[in-house]
């Protein structure tokens, strides 16, 4: 019969292959070999052995990345998401108005990145930023903002979440319209109040949804790069190292350092950590997803 | 008698009680619409001020940009601020640069995306759903992992010095930065062209139609709204895209203009009027897609997170 058959499949999957090899498989193989070795991109890679992994474990910076990015992926993640769902939920009414706020908190998702940042730091300088310009009139303490090692972080959060949770948001948005309403209905006949209704039927069903956000915040923050590199592109970090986090690092082992070997064994590290996380959470979605149903 | 009075006595209680607990809900529910709103409206608020803050800064004079506390609307609006803006960098150049890397992506992912969902989907083929499952899992490969080797690659090859980084993967089915994957198009074509019609495929295929035919003449026809959808999700990641740029455009007049616009930025002084005005011309042709396509790139958006 015509269409069986994986010669037939070929033509079609054939651009789709060639990709996946070409530019998928080689580079992961290529990286991995070249973690255990000394590679500068100007002579032929050494083999090295475990090497750039002991130099890794006894590099004071890499654990510094390491726990500037477990500190946004934990605080970002849970800030994102519970303002996703926050708005979400707030907003989970048919309506002119409605649609118009929906938009407004989406709208910063297609402002490009090097624009989106560059215009928070504006708003966010100490000596003539707007931020600190409210809070003067409002005669609060203004603070240091991006320049300043122990808010750095929060700063470059504050960016981020205004860019993204407007996606997180709909992707709720568009969850809680595939609840029933009976559901809820039948909730309130048995004289549920809106705070158990949300936790016995909104939340449950739910569930599949949080996992999955959880797992693209943890892909998107365990790499976050763009926006710390823009906030301060000629000195990585700064303030002193406060926004170096992994993939910062790892882009300055390699393109800076020209360590490429190095690099190249930071980034199976984090290829090992996201396998692990992602199937311990898929594991968990198997056991816990499905409780609602 | 006395059985009926009491009857009206407690029907009225009933209907007055009724009443006033309607009353009580129908307030109750008039302040709960009112701090909605309130809420929303602060919300909202707060996600527009930088948008604000980009549209008057780009009419600011450098004077009024340093001034603190900082001016809500600028006493005298620079408008040659726009003109100015657009010659402080090649800024022609590199909106040309990003259309062709645009243009390409869209096209690649297109062509490349569309035959891959065809032969996940239509087609019945040994090991289909294995590589289904690989196709998927890419969309959790983190870039740093290629990224090194990619550079090498290309640099072996000698595109690095050129545009061509940019343009090629795509027809591979590979963007070459970390969000909205093609995994992710072929997973969205691939569930739309399951849910067509079998009978319709069937009836083509008896009247002698090949599975080319069958793409072109059936399942294409029939998948408007989804192939919108990728197109303009693809078009939206690659008019923003930054990383992939950085590291793969060595030439600055090969730059796509959402990395150029890092050139509005010096050691010592920022332009930021200049790069707010130039930012606002670069996003023109995006906001158009938002306000033309919402219902489109909502729906992407959703179906992304839904349907995992």
């Amino acid at each position: 019969m015509r269409g069986r058959g994986v010669l037939a499949a070929l033509p079609f999957l054939s651009p789709w292959a060639v990709g996946v090899i070409c530019l998928v498989a080689i580079p992961l193989g290529l990286c991995v070999y070249w973690s255990f070795t000394n590679y500068n991109l100007l002579t032929p890679p050494q083999w090295t052995g475990m090497s750039n992994y002991r130099a890794l474990f006894h590099d004071p910076v890499f654990w510094l990345s390491v726990r500037n990015t477990f500190y946004i992926t934990l605080i970002g993640g849970t800030a994102g998401i519970l303002m996703g769902l926050g708005t979400a939920l707030l907003l989970n009414k048919p309506g002119r108005a409605v649609t118009f706020y929906r938009s407004a908190i989406f709208i910063p998702a297609v402002v490009p990145v090097v624009s989106m940042v560059i215009a928070w730091v504006w708003i966010l300088n100490p000596d003539y930023g707007l931020l600190n310009g409210v809070l003067h009139l409002l005669h609060l303490p203004t603070y240091g903002w991006l320049d300043d090692p122990a808010t750095a972080k929060l700063s470059l959060l504050m960016i981020i979440l205004w860019g993204s949770v407007g996606q997180i948001m709909i992707v709720f948005l568009a969850a809680l319209k595939e609840i029933p309403q009976d559901y809820y209905d039948a909730a309130a006949v048995d004289g549920a109040s809106a705070w158990s209704q949300f936790r016995h039927v909104t939340l449950p069903l739910l569930s599949p949804v949080i996992l999955y956000n959880v797992v693209i915040a943890l892909v998107f923050y365990t790499q976050m790069f763009e926006q710390a590199f823009v906030a301060s592109p000629l000195d990585l970090g700064a303030p002193v190292n406060s926004t170096l986090f992994y993939s910062l690092y790892l882009y300055q082992n390699a393109f800076t350092y020209l360590s490429m070997g190095k690099a190249a064994a930071m980034a199976c590290l984090l290829l090992v950590f996201s396998l692990l996380v992602v199937g311990g959470f898929f594991a968990l979605n198997r056991r816990y997803g499905h409780a609602g149903e | 008698m006395a059985v009926t009075t009491q009857e009206t006595e407690a029907r009225s209680g009933q209907a007055a009680r009724a009443a006033r607990d309607a009353a009580v809900r129908r307030w109750r529910g008039r302040l709960a619409r009112i701090a909605r709103h309130t809420a929303a409206v602060v919300i909202v608020v707060i996600f527009l001020v930088p948008l604000f803050w980009m549209l008057t800064g780009s009419l600011k004079s450098n004077a009024d940009i340093f001034k603190f506390p900082p001016s809500l609307w600028p006493a005298d609006p620079q408008w040659s601020n726009y003109p100015r803006a657009l010659t402080y960098i090649p800024f022609w150049r590199y909106l040309g640069n990003s259309a062709i890397v645009s243009a390409c992506t869209v096209l690649g992912t297109l062509v490349a995306c569309v035959m891959a969902a065809y032969a996940f989907s239509i087609m019945r083929w040994r090991g289909r759903e294995a590589m289904f499952a690989v196709s998927l899992g890419l969309i959790l490969l983190p870039f740093p992992v290629v990224m090194i080797p990619l550079y090498v690659i290309f640099r072996h090859l000698g595109w690095i010095g050129s545009l061509t980084p940019l343009l090629v993967p795509p027809f591979g089915a590979q963007f070459v930065t970390p969000y909205f994957s093609s995994a992710l198009a072929i997973f969205l074509l691939r569930q739309f062209f399951r849910s067509l019609p079998r009978s319709l495929i069937e009836a083509a295929r008896l009247d002698g139609a090949g599975n080319w035919t069958v793409l072109r003449k059936v399942v294409i026809p029939l998948s408007r709204g989804p192939l919108i959808t990728v197109v303009i999700l693809t078009f939206l990641t690659s008019w923003t895209a930054f990383i992939g740029p950085l590291i793969f455009i060595n030439n600055q007049s090969d730059f796509t203009l959402s990395l150029g616009l890092e050139q509005y930025q010096s050691s010592h002084f920022t332009a930021y009027n200049y790069l707010m005005a130039a930012s606002l011309v670069f996003m023109i042709p995006t906001l158009i897609l938002f306000v033309v396509a919402q219902r489109h790139l909502i729906r992407g958006v959703a179906f992304s997170g839904l349907k995992n």
